[in-house]
């Protein structure tokens, strides 16, 4: 691998890794996922679903927080704080410093993820909650989902403010997974300048359910692989759209 | 051959309405390779924009900045560039030491190479005992050290220091020059920014005035048209009382060696020298004192400096 990429990619890492903030985001995670423990015995006869749902649940959102936390300051906060006058004065061109960032990011998500999946993991076998491929493959697609929103971040990060960041992403999280019911409303709807706009949004944004294994994995249902490489295929071409579009924007950028 | 900003402008947009605002207007400057340029002139007039030209972390809008003839902008120009900020821009989180090797590293060192040249560097800034601390723990001082160690890291050829000694105690500053003065020796081209206008007079070989935006005066310190404002003289004589009416409020101070020295007014010095033959007075240095840059620069005297020249 490129030393330049890994060496800024790793900078991230560990920057992210000691930050407290990221310290509170897992230490949260832990807790309301330990709580659907005690949630659990409250629900008569369904523990297991209460802790799989919880358990689910945090995985989405937790991942959405940090890819927001870490989006918004990975490229805005090295301009602000001027430490990208020493990178950029190296002898290292745009991409690289921006895969790079997007490298790093990837990494804290992938260890959130990891610290995650190992409680979650616990937790199910500790109440005997069936643990099988669909489980991991959920899993991973969540992974997936992550990496994919901080594809979008660097992306928004590239020419927005922190603001405006965080509220297209959360926009673009929310709306992906509601996808599939704008597309169906827009079928539905009477109003033709509604139907177009609905649509628009449909096809602008990319469909979040396509790699949303959660309910499969909750219910043992098995998976036909077509629907894992269509999934994984989309998350592909989102992901490279996005990456090509924020070298674009960020190559032509005044950054200092 | 060198560094050399060929007709050079810059703008920035601001405000609401993004106006333009130009920040540098058709800067002509070349920094000889093994020389060292000093930057002066007033809060605003450009010095860190022209060195962050210099260092390629902006494109201008005009002209190019080129070195040994290659644009900077080119990422394997930059190479052969060190840069220090005026202040310096860290990563609180990282160690002194992860913070090296990563810039280090992005400047194509390896391996044993990059660790053999970060505690080399380390030594120089004499920060070796903060190598674990963490980068948002050091002081002030300490951090402008690892700025400069950061700088010489991968044995630049050319250095670009914006006002190095901010925030530096006299023992730094006074160390810090003679970093300068290494690396002047060892035949790398440098510039700096200062508003300490001793240490621009100690340090360059020539100096470069840039006001609002464009150049005003470059040249070396011999070619500025400087006033001399008094002589230093020290001689030797059994009758001091003779001295007294040649020096400045007759003020003439006895040496350790016996011999005496005292400040005279410039239109003393034809008398002085007839009495220097004609009288007991063994002369031993008659030394022209110039006005200083500070003088030219914030008295009335910039005008005739920048026509004469």
């Amino acid at each position: 691998m490129n030393i330049q990429l890994w060496a800024i990619a790793l900078n991230v890492w560990r920057e992210s890794v000691r930050d407290r903030v990221l310290h509170v985001l897992i230490g949260s995670g832990i807790f309301f996922m330990g709580l659907s423990l005690i949630m659990g015995q409250m629900a008569v006869g369904g523990m297991e679903r209460v802790i799989q749902s919880m358990c689910f649940w945090v995985m989405g959102i937790w991942g959405l927080i940090a890819v927001i936390y870490i989006g918004s300051r990975i490229v805005k906060q090295e301009i602000k704080q001027k430490t990208v006058y020493l990178i950029l004065s190296r002898p290292l061109n745009r991409i690289t410093f921006l895969m790079g960032k997007y490298l790093g990011v990837c990494l804290v998500l992938c260890s959130l993820h990891l610290v995650l999946l190992l409680v979650c993991t616990i937790l199910f076998m500790s109440k005997g909650i069936q643990i099988d491929g669909i489980y991991f493959t959920a899993m991973f697609f969540i992974l997936i989902e992550w990496v994919l929103l901080a594809s979008f971040s660097l992306f928004f990060a590239a020419f927005t403010s922190p603001i405006l960041h965080n509220f297209f992403l959360v926009g673009v999280s929310f709306l992906g997974h509601w996808s599939n019911d704008l597309r169906i409303f827009s079928e539905k709807s009477t109003n033709d300048l509604l139907k177009v706009f609905l649509k628009t949004i449909y096809y602008i944004l990319p469909n979040l359910e396509s790699i949303n294994f959660k309910a499969a994995a909750m219910y043992h249902t098995a998976l036909p692989v077509s629907i894992l490489v269509e999934g994984f295929i989309v998350f592909l071409l989102w992901l490279c759209t996005m990456l090509i579009a924020s070298n674009l924007i960020f190559f032509r950028r005044k950054v200092v | 051959m060198g560094l050399l900003w060929d007709n050079v402008s810059f703008s920035v947009r601001e405000g609401f309405w993004m106006r333009s605002k130009t920040i540098l207007k058709s800067i002509q400057l070349e920094v000889p390779s093994g020389k060292v340029l000093g930057l002066i002139g007033p809060n605003g007039a450009g010095k860190t924009t022209t060195i962050k030209l210099g260092a390629g972390l902006v494109e201008p809008d005009t002209g190019k900045v080129v070195l040994n003839g290659r644009n900077v902008i080119l990422p394997d120009v930059r190479k052969l560039l060190g840069f220090l900020t005026e202040t310096q821009y860290i990563y609180p989180y990282l160690y002194l030491e992860e913070w090296l090797m990563m810039l280090g590293s992005l400047s194509g060192l390896t391996a044993n190479r990059l660790k053999k040249r970060v505690d080399t560097v380390l030594a120089q800034v004499e920060l070796t005992e903060q190598t674990r601390q963490k980068m948002g723990t050091l002081s002030k001082g300490q951090t402008q050290r690892a700025g400069l160690a950061q700088a010489l890291l991968h044995e630049p050829e050319v250095l670009l220091l914006d006002e190095p000694m901010s925030g530096l105690d006299p023992y730094w500053r006074f160390q810090m020059q003679n970093i300068i003065l290494d690396c002047k020796q060892k035949g790398m081209t440098i510039l700096f920014s200062s508003h300490i206008l001793d240490d621009v007079e100690r340090l360059s070989d020539s100096i470069v005035l840039i006001q609002g935006g464009q150049v005003q005066w470059q040249g070396s310190l011999k070619e500025m048209n400087r006033k001399i404002n008094y002589y230093e003289v020290v001689c030797d004589t059994d009758h001091v009382d003779i001295l007294k009416p040649f020096a400045i409020q007759g003020k003439v101070e006895k040496q350790p060696d016996g011999s005496y020295e005292f400040n005279m007014s410039c239109d003393q010095k034809d008398a002085f020298l007839h009495s220097v033959i004609s009288s007991q007075i063994y002369l031993q240095t008659l030394k022209p004192v110039h006005e200083g840059l500070k003088d030219i620069l914030f008295g009335s005297n910039l005008q005739r400096v920048l026509t004469s020249s």
